[in-house]
């Protein structure tokens, strides 16, 4: 399919080339073409030029083909293709290699360090890319899982607003508390 | 695909993390992944971070998101002293007897008589009866651990229900209790109600007791 080619001009003042369907991947430059507001450029004031080209890789893999990422996110299993009487079992092997291949290509894509992270992250949050927001927040979830409130504070730079004496009492109630609990 | 540039410094990066972390919605997005046992040791990074754990919203969102990777169902009930009990059974064996302790001072749960059902949550709290002569509700919030005692009104009761509901733009939990004021079997007059409305909002409980009586004609 030739697709309409759409420009983003990134923070920086830097251009970059999408196709319309990848693009339609961001619910923002959806809202933005489907408005008829398309002039050209659309300037991208909270993405840099060292990310944006990421989101694009990721709405170039995602964009027009929603029929996928949604099956990642039922565990593989299309629940339509149970009710329709001609099943084909060859057509399910294939999706199921193409959802493989897609789970991989985002286990690579995930692939860098921590700077890039929050930044893709608020790319994806203020495109709205759900996918790649739940990418990435998974990510930032998974990385803060182990450690302690210092580490958070150091991490977020936060200031604890608590007195020694408050903190000491809520770590109090913590030990307290420190048996499985039934809703984790 | 272009790899990160060198020239990003570290302030840069640090300074979108503060951006994440002011920004709320990520926030809760991404703490809402985190178990309760992670979540209770954040609470104490900041009041900021106290007070979004402990958001009704919050909890909601959290208790969603567990539920929903889970193949166990949890059963909690409370007993006449009002102790609360949970059980988790698992699916695939029958019963699986395990009761967590969610109360220091728990008594045997099974030995008690008073053990009550609970009432489906509501908006990430549950809603818990005790049936006693001097019977009382508890709301109970499973994340945060905390229980609050709701009182029941003085007026004699001879049956009574309650549920438990939330009112989005208030951020409050309304406790509506709807009881008979008599034994009214037998008679044509139909029977005597009375309602009681109790409030749980952010600041605590605000019984406003008897806030509305009424009979039912």
């Amino acid at each position: 399919m030739s697709s309409t080619k759409i420009f983003l001009k990134s923070s920086d003042d830097k251009t970059f080339e999408i196709d319309e369907t990848a693009a339609r991947a961001s619910e923002t430059l959806k809202n933005i073409i489907d408005g008829g507001c398309l002039d050209g450029v659309i300037p991208l004031p909270n993405v840099s030029s060292n990310i944006l080209p990421k989101v694009i890789e990721y709405c170039k893999k995602h964009g027009g083909d929603n029929g996928s990422s949604k099956k990642i996110a039922n565990g593989g299993v299309d629940k339509d293709k149970e009710i329709l009487p001609d099943y084909d079992e060859e057509e399910d092997k294939r999706e199921k290699v193409r959802v493989d291949e897609l789970k991989k290509w985002e286990e690579e894509y995930m692939d860098f360090d921590q700077q890039v992270l929050y930044d893709l992250m608020l790319a994806a949050n203020y495109l709205h890319i759900k996918g790649l927001l739940d990418l990435t927040v998974e990510k930032a979830a998974s990385m803060i899982r182990g450690r302690t409130p210092d580490q958070i504070r150091e991490n977020f730079n936060i200031n604890s607003d608590f007195t020694p004496e408050e903190e000491e009492e809520m770590i109090l109630i913590e030990d307290e508390w420190d048996d499985e609990w039934a809703f984790d | 695909m272009e790899k990160s540039d060198e020239g990003e410094n570290s302030s840069s990066s640090s300074s979108r993390r503060s951006i994440v972390s002011s920004n709320e919605d990520l926030m809760v997005n991404i703490l809402s992944r985190l178990s309760m046992k992670v979540l209770l040791r954040f609470k104490c990074v900041s009041k900021q971070w106290n007070l979004l754990i402990s958001d009704p919203y919050f909890v909601s969102t959290h208790q969603g998101r567990a539920t929903q990777n889970q193949n166990i169902i949890k059963l909690l009930w409370m007993t006449h002293d009002g102790s609360i009990g949970v059980c988790s059974i698992d699916e695939k064996e029958e019963r699986k007897g395990t009761h967590d302790l969610i109360r220091s001072n728990y008594p045997d749960g099974f030995k008690c008589h008073f053990v009550h059902m609970v009432r489906p949550p509501c908006n990430g709290l549950i809603c818990l009866e005790n049936r006693c002569s001097n019977g009382f509700f508890m709301v109970y919030n499973p994340t945060t651990r905390n229980t609050l005692v709701i009182p029941r009104g003085k007026e004699r009761e001879y049956d009574y229900l309650e549920g438990l509901g939330f009112c989005s733009s208030s951020n409050e939990f309304k406790l509506v209790h709807l009881y008979l004021k008599s034994e009214g079997y037998g008679y044509g007059y139909g029977y005597d109600y009375g309602c009681e409305l109790s409030t749980v909002g952010q600041r605590g409980v605000h019984p406003q007791q008897p806030s509305r009586s009424w009979p039912i004609p």
